[in-house]
């Protein structure tokens, strides 16, 4: 993809701007500037390449009309546009597109440059670089990209658009934020998130950082991958690093922007729970009684309805109940947008204001997120050597979690329960007698159940920036960064957690407060035709969050909600709690490249962590090569415009530990003696004086190619990363007295290959097609553990489901091979204690009965292969793009087949055809009412997640600038989309895409009360003064 | 420029000065502490032998506990609820994967390391020696008990009496007999020797606890296969030391037992302690469940709803038959005392009126037709119980205003409400809790009471034959809870004896209080009694059920495994 930088109308994005004059690359774009000469409406003048030749055939638009012109022999051109603020369009295959905007017309020349993609400039972490310098793996978003699907988080935007790049979402509840993986996970027990860096500031708060930010808000991504690109970030970056800039002011007029979509969104739902008539013959079956088990009865005879069915249930089917209680809790919801904006400046101070506002009310009423947010940037030059400025971020958001119990009561109630009581609107709180199943309408009454999270925040990174001499530049960033949360829980008496007693409610507070301070000295030197370029860094960053909780019970009025804590006649739980940590690094980077043909750059960061035991200090070099081969050996080859070979080899750490996890802490246990309390103060962590360093070591080699004069463009990755001494929550035999202990322990291996690739099919002035594809596989397998056989190898530790030359996260359990039929009697209670209906299990040893070492690895999260294909049609006026989003070969489990298919017929069901003596071919166990699940019902829970998403397709439509100029408006762009209109999957029931946040080491699960994810059609528009 | 030069300059200098690195990463613990600074204070090593206390909780009081004790035994089958019935079973559930296997046996491990780092840790703490000795005999007495319920669990477990430093991935299996003979015994003969016989607060191991426990774990060997000579004999000098020397007394009324809010009667040897603050304010997740278990279903039934006198039911457990049948209510007030057979009406909107075809059948007069049967406060169901439902046939039946439940109308194997209606134990009934749904009771567990003493001492004798005394310990217990006028006639007499009586007694006398299935697994008579009188269990019992599976846990994370339990896989 082009990337298209309009020069004039809305100026250079302010960050490069303060590199571009130290990194001599801007050269050539300012003398390009200095050449546009306004005149009247028409412009006319020769392109050329950089060597002065002519171009022929170049392609001139002005944006947002079919109006245009193409470049004669001679590289002449004239082109006559509506206004000055016409915006025209340069673009020449095999060359940076250029923008500019007409003005006053008139003689425009202008000088494209070869190599498109690669002559853009990106964000490297302290600098940018030029792509085409760049020598690690780093993949950028861009703007248009980060725009181009409407979401809550700049996080999703980067979902199957970036190779190597894992989003995946962890269900459909407003505000939720996705799991992100760079280049798959290294560890276990540590985090796995990457590092947030947002306006040169790495962030404390995680992927929660990000959610705080509007995307619109944001001017590009950058996304770092081989551990080369994050030794700069040294103990925090191995598991990659995020780079978010945000928009800055520019000179020039000033533009006022808004943009706004509203969406209306249909949750994708297809959990087939049974009906009435399926729910009555199941609960017949699970009734059988008498034959040879008294406790699994197969082969006995179904007694009559009165025996099986409660008073309740009879009444429930005379009434003629068929209640679809998931119809009734999920409803269409609506998703706004509105982000306003201002932008402008003169030469000496340049600015960027926005406000936005994002609502979304949920699939399930009580859930809904809301957030404001506001900004300023601001640059100011004091003097000729002084420069300074803030982004000030401020944002509130609201999330209503919601109630859990909704979705799982609407799956546990059975369809013969009354919802409403005889007046048919208050819902009726117990549909049956059954006093475990409450009605799931009770959960979403106006204030019934809140449990609101709120977050505000406070993000302000400052920066004073000095030229000392030419070349030498300091900079200083003091961010501030503060973050408030509050979590209020309140819960009615009619609602699931309380059940008719008092209402209960609690609030839980707390603050955030860190601040980073960075010192950067940077150097660039050219020579002759090699460049120098050095940058040293000396930062210190710390956090320190207090938090504290009261909760009560017994709430005197139920409309107080959590705000009167005070009067409630039982009080619960306090707590309060201090966590600080501190981490202080120097780093220093040189890189030198030669001609633009080979390029050099090395990096070593220290870093010291207050939350290791250990060695506090560690030492994070990285080093990585560039080859210009193209240009170097194959000048010749006039269909290969680039070929740039990269290799790179890094270390990087990870320290995403909780503070204070090496101390051994002891946790307060509560006793009393005669009533009167004697807490006390118990053991529950091993100290561990050790612990240390988790280590990433990776080697890059990637491939930059463009050919047919960039019409096919893209990069190849391979990589290896070996991670030493991975932290890991090791859990131990219960007669040590502990669960687990953290320790450095272990070691990892993760390879892949990562394809990005992008063409542009068609290419003419009215009619364009573009197809952007990525596509990424990787493998993980543990190479060491813990635990060691005599001769000291690694041996698999099955109680933490380990495996050496597996991944981290396995399925480890019995196979199901089906269900016994009565033929099979004397095998099910010989090899399992089992009767005929039950699973049946593989007998892996062959030794004729099921033991423990039957277990066998049956699925891993890790993909065989995830990625992306982006397809963009315009024609004139007109946009039309799609996106399709693939992950193929991870296994799920689906708790819908585990937890919502317990086969005993007290709550309702999951429709699965189910095993009875007339029905022996039945994929799952027979239905017995004295068993709360069938025995071995994890193994029915086991899915390949595969799926295909058509995550987005988007049709837009630029008005004419004929037309809308006469509004005074500069453009004017409405557009629909449609959110996950399709996929496909073998797995059926939910959306398969889930993650389950790391920590735990839970197997990726869909849970039955995950809320669904949402299919989306919005309308919206683009609105530029 | 000069100017701006010493601008750069005093810039440069400010944003250099951070503090001195070493300092700046040092880690400061302040909201928590840590062993090794904590437990080497006084204060520290008293909440380390507190913390010693604490993991009784999770078993005594939860449902954990209850279900391990009284599911799967001769008196208690399963109800209509909850999970866990696979104890009750005797089936494939029962395995090493089994939650309450696991847990049990996890949190007793921790208990003993908690024991085992209080004694570590306290061993070079220059405090009073009196003091000091009184605490670790605290702490012994509870890793014995740990233990005592480990072996008696599990069978040959892991033994360790050091504190678990570092990752300690290795686990021994030592023979039961000498769990007993190295750490059981030893530790309670320490606590004998260095116990008080009271203590200021109330709920600390004494003397007579140490007694008593040591009583059982004699009693218990004698019973085994590694009995030693003189077994029951020092046991029965122990429970005798009990009765006679620390002024414990039967209460005059067996009622008064149940009584909420009766805690430190003169009956309690020792018992788990539970606060009513420590449970209302959630700061004690367990408390006492034990009133939610042995309910029947009345809160859906005619003129009645859930409320905090009448419990929240669970109705997990169900007496057997045989139960029901234990006692002879003519003569013997303990089923009445420890049964509820009332309910009083308290939902106004739920109650039955007098219909056509009752007056037709002559239960009614005709002019009550679409009268409500009763008010609230009325009787609302009454469930007459085992012999007195004899009285009632259907003409009774239906002429009463209120609901009753029979066993051969309601609650027989078969009836539509087996599972629903029967006969609710109301001993851990707690009417003080805050609201119908909290699950945590206020009330202790009492662990050891007199009343149990003579019971165990009347063991003890009859294992050395000594039936005359054995039935006069048995008759003590009686005495006490003759219906007025028949004293006589609950006497027994040595020839009644024997160990079926015992059993019978126990069963009678301490009915739901977490003994039964320990009970019959120490007489050996678990499989016997459970094929006889559980409706469920009976037909999947086998030998190999007398312990536990081994947790799978334990197998998985121990290096070079851990051998499983015969019979389980």
């Amino acid at each position: 993809m082009k990337r298209n930088r309009p020069l004039v109308s809305t100026g250079i994005p302010m960050p490069s701007r303060h590199f571009f004059s130290w990194f001599a690359t801007l050269t050539l774009l300012l003398g390009l500037c200095s050449g546009s000469v306004f005149a009247q409406t028409t412009l006319s003048g020769t392109i050329t390449d950089t060597e002065g030749q002519p171009l022929i055939g170049v392609n001139i638009i002005e944006i947002g009309t079919s109006n245009g012109a193409v470049t004669d022999i001679d590289g002449l051109y004239s082109i006559t546009v509506a206004d000055a603020n016409s915006v025209v369009r340069f673009s020449y295959t095999g060359y940076s597109s250029e923008e500019i905007t007409a003005g006053a017309g008139g003689q425009v020349d202008l000088t494209l440059q070869e190599g498109t993609a690669l002559d853009e400039v990106i964000v490297v972490g302290y600098g940018t670089q030029k792509k085409r310098d760049v020598t690690g793996a780093i993949s950028t978003l861009d703007q248009e990209k980060i725009s181009s699907i409407p979401v809550a988080s700049g996080v999703q935007s980067m979902q199957g658009q970036v190779s190597g790049v894992d989003i995946q979402s962890t269900g459909g509840r407003p505000g939720q934020a996705p799991t992100i993986r760079i280049r798959g996970r290294r560890s276990v027990s540590a985090s796995n998130d990457p590092l947030f860096v947002i306006d040169g500031i790495p962030q404390t708060s995680g992927t929660a950082s990000i959610t705080d930010i509007n995307p619109q808000d944001i001017e590009s991504m950058e996304i770092l991958k081989d551990a080369a690109a994050t030794a700069i970030y040294g103990s925090r970056g191995a598991n990659g690093v995020v780079i978010i800039t945000t928009k800055r002011g520019s000179e020039g007029k000033t533009t006022v922007s808004y943009d706004g979509y509203v969406g209306f969104t249909d949750p994708i739902y297809d959990v087939d729970m049974m009906n009435t008539a399926q729910w009555m013959d199941l609960r017949r079956e699970a009734f059988r009684s008498g034959g040879s088990n008294t406790q699994n009865p197969y082969d006995g005879t179904i007694p009559g309805d009165d025996v099986v069915f409660d008073v309740d249930h009879v009444q429930g089917i005379d009434a003629g109940q068929d209640v679809d209680w998931i119809d009734q809790i999920l409803k269409t919801g609506i998703q706004t947008q509105h982000q306003l904006g201002v932008r402008g400046g003169n030469e000496k101070t340049q600015f960027n204001i926005s406000v936005g506002l994002f609502d979304e009310d949920g699939a399930v009423d009580n859930m809904d997120y809301r957030r404001i947010t506001g900004r300023i940037n601001l640059d100011h030059e004091i003097s000729s050597v002084f420069t300074t400025g803030v982004s000030f971020l401020v944002s509130n958001s609201t999330q209503n979690w919601g109630s859990g119990a909704t979705l799982s009561e609407s799956i546990g109630n059975v369809p013969v329960g009354f919802p409403y009581q005889e007046d048919g609107v208050t819902p009726r709180f117990l549909p049956t007698n059954d006093g475990i199943r409450t009605n799931p309408l009770n959960e979403v009454l106006p204030n019934a159940y809140i449990d609101e999270r709120q977050v505000t925040r406070v993000f302000a990174p400052i920066y004073i920036q000095a030229k000392i001499t030419d070349g030498l530049q300091f900079k200083s960033t003091f961010g501030p960064d503060i973050r408030f949360r509050r979590n209020g829980l309140f819960q009615a008496s009619l609602t699931n957690a309380n059940r008719g007693g008092p209402a209960r409610a609690r609030i839980f507070q707390d603050k955030d407060v860190g601040f980073t301070l960075e010192n950067l000295l940077t150097y660039n030197k050219a020579f002759g035709n090699s460049n120098l370029g050095v940058t040293l860094l000396q930062s210190i960053q710390q956090l320190r969050t207090e938090a504290h909780s009261t909760s009560a019970a017994n709430l005197p009025y139920e409309s107080q909600l959590f705000y009167n804590l005070g009067t409630a006649a039982v009080k619960g739980d306090l707590f309060s709690r201090l966590e600080e940590w501190q981490l202080a690094s120097f780093m220093g980077r040189v890189n030198y490249d030669i001609a633009g043909k080979y390029s050099i750059q090395a990096t070593l960061r220290a870093d010291g962590s207050s939350r290791l035991s250990g060695d506090k200090w560690n030492y994070f070099p990285g080093i990585s090569v560039g080859w210009q081969v193209g240009q170097d050996l194959f000048q010749d080859v006039t269909w290969l415009n680039v070929l740039k070979l990269r290799a790179s080899y890094g270390q990087v750490g990870n320290t995403s530990v909780a503070p204070y996890q090496t101390a051994g802490r002891l946790t307060r246990t509560v006793y009393s003696w005669g009533g009167a309390n004697a807490f006390g103060f118990g053991l529950n962590e091993i100290p561990n004086s050790e612990l240390n360093w988790e280590v990433s070591k990776t080697i890059n080699v990637g491939m930059d190619f463009d050919i047919l004069n960039g019409r096919i463009n893209g990069s190849l990755e391979w990589y290896r990363t070996n991670t030493e001494d991975i932290l890991l929550e090791r859990r131990l035999p219960p007669t040590s007295g502990y669960i687990d202990i953290l320790q450095n322990i272990g070691a990892t291996r993760t390879k892949g290959v990562e394809l990005s690739l992008s063409a542009a099919i068609v290419e003419t002035q009215d009619f364009s097609w573009t197809v952007d594809f990525n596509i990424s596989r990787y493998t993980e397998e543990i190479v060491e553990l813990a635990l060691k056989d005599s001769d000291g190898n690694s041996i698999d530790d099955i109680g933490n489901r380990w495996f050496i030359g597996e991944p981290l996260k396995v399925i480890f359990d019995y196979e199901n091979i089906g269900i016994y039929g009565t033929s099979e009697a004397d095998l099910a209670a010989s090899a399992e204690n089992k009767v005929p209906g039950e699973i049946k299990l593989r007998d892996q040893d062959g030794d004729g009965i099921i033991t423990a070492e039957d277990r066998v690895i049956l699925g891993t999260d890790i993909p065989d292969y995830f990625g992306g294909l982006t397809t963009n049609f315009s024609y004139k006026g007109f946009d039309l793009s799609a996106f399709f989003f693939f992950r193929q070969g991870q296994s799920v489990i689906s708790n819908f087949h585990i937890g919502a298919n317990s086969l005993f017929a007290r709550y309702n069901n999951l429709n699965v055809d189910y095993w009875t003596i007339d029905n022996q071919d039945a994929a799952f166990p027979r239905p017995n009412q004295n068993q709360e699940r069938p025995r071995n019902n994890s193994t029915m829970g086991i899915f390949d997640g595969s799926f295909v998403k058509l995550r987005n397709l988007t049709l837009g439509y630029n008005l004419p600038q004929s037309l809308i100029s006469n509004w005074g408006i500069s453009r004017l762009r409405l557009y629909a989309s449609g959110q996950n209109l399709w996929f496909s999957s073998k797995f059926d029931v939910f959306d398969p895409e889930i993650d389950v946040p790391d920590g735990n080491g839970n197997f990726p699960t869909v849970q039955t009360n995950t809320v669904p994810t949402n299919r989306m059609v919005l309308f919206g528009l683009k609105l530029d003064f | 420029m000069k100017n701006k030069l010493a601008y750069f300059i005093a810039f440069v200098m400010i944003a250099f000065m951070t503090p001195s690195c070493e300092k700046y990463l040092e880690e400061e613990l302040v909201s928590d502490v840590s062993a090794s600074s904590y437990y080497t204070t006084e204060a520290g090593f008293e909440d380390a032998v507190r913390a010693t206390y604490w993991w009784m909780k999770p078993f005594f009081g939860p449902e954990r506990g209850f279900t391990m004790s009284v599911f799967g035994t001769d008196t208690y089958t399963q109800g209509a609820d909850g999970g866990h019935k696979t104890f009750d079973n005797y089936d494939g559930g029962l395995n090493p994967s089994q939650n309450f296997v696991t847990q049990a046996w996890r949190d007793f491990y921790r208990g003993v390391n908690q024991a085992n780092a209080a004694l570590n840790r306290g061993a070079g703490l220059e405090i009073d020696e009196a003091l000091k000795n009184t605490r670790f005999a605290e702490v012994r007495f509870l890793r014995a008990l740990y233990y005592f319920l480990l072996t008696s669990h599990y069978g040959d477990v892991h033994l360790t009496l050091e504190e678990t430093e570092g990752a300690e991935v290795e686990a021994n299996r030592t023979p039961i007999a000498d769990v007993y003979s190295q750490a059981i015994i030893p530790d309670l003969e320490f606590a004998i020797s260095n116990l008080p016989d009271e203590q200021g607060d109330f709920g600390r191991a004494t003397k007579p606890a140490a007694e008593f426990l040591l009583g059982k774990v004699l009693l218990r060997r004698s019973w085994s296969s590694f009995a030693e000579g003189g077994d029951a004999g020092r046991s029965e000098t122990l429970f005798t030391g009990i009765i006679d020397n620390y002024g414990f007394d039967l209460l005059d009324d067996f009622a008064d037992l149940w009584v909420i809010g009766n805690e430190q009667h003169s009956e309690v040897v020792w018992a788990i302690q539970n606060s009513k603050s420590q449970v209302d304010e959630g700061l004690d997740p367990q408390g006492h469940r034990g009133h939610l278990y042995f309910l029947m279903e009345y809160d859906v039934r005619p003129g009645m709803l859930r409320d905090i006198t009448n419990g929240r039911p669970w109705k997990r457990f169900r007496p057997t038959e045989f139960l029901l049948g234990l006692w002879d209510r003519q003569v013997d007030s303990r089923y009445d005392k420890s049964y509820k057979h009332v309910w009083f009406a308290n939902n106004d909107g739920n109650i039955p009126i007098w219909t056509q075809e009752e007056a037709a059948a002559g239960y009614v007069d005709g002019s009550q037709v679409g009268q409500p049967k009763f008010q609230v406060g009325d009787t609302a169901l009454y469930l007459p119980g085992p012999q007195l439902e004899d009285e009632w046939d259907e003409a009774r039946i239906g002429s009463a205003p209120y609901t009753v439940y029979t066993r051969e109308k309601d609650y027989c194997i078969g009836c539509a409400n087996e599972l629903r209606i029967f006969p609710s134990m109301n001993k851990w009934i707690d009417d003080t809790r805050p609201d119908r749904q909290k699950t945590q009771g206020q009330r202790d567990v009492l662990y050891m009471r007199l009343g149990e003493a003579y019971l165990l001492r009347a063991e003890a004798r009859l294992q050395q034959g000594d039936m005359q005394g054995a039935a006069d310990d048995i008759n003590i217990v009686r005495a006490r809870s003759a219906v007025e006028g028949q004293e006589a006639a609950m006497m027994i007499t040595p020839a009644d004896v024997d160990i079926d009586f015992l059993l019978d007694e126990r069963a009678r006398e301490l009915i739901g209080e977490g003994h039964r299935w320990l009970d019959l697994t120490r007489t050996n008579k678990l499989v016997e009694r459970v094929r006889l009188h559980n409706p469920r269990g009976g037909a999947n019992i086998m030998d190999f059920h007398t312990i536990r599976p081994i947790p799978q846990e334990q197998i998985d994370n121990t290096l070079g495994g851990y051998p499983q339990n015969p019979g389980y896989n």
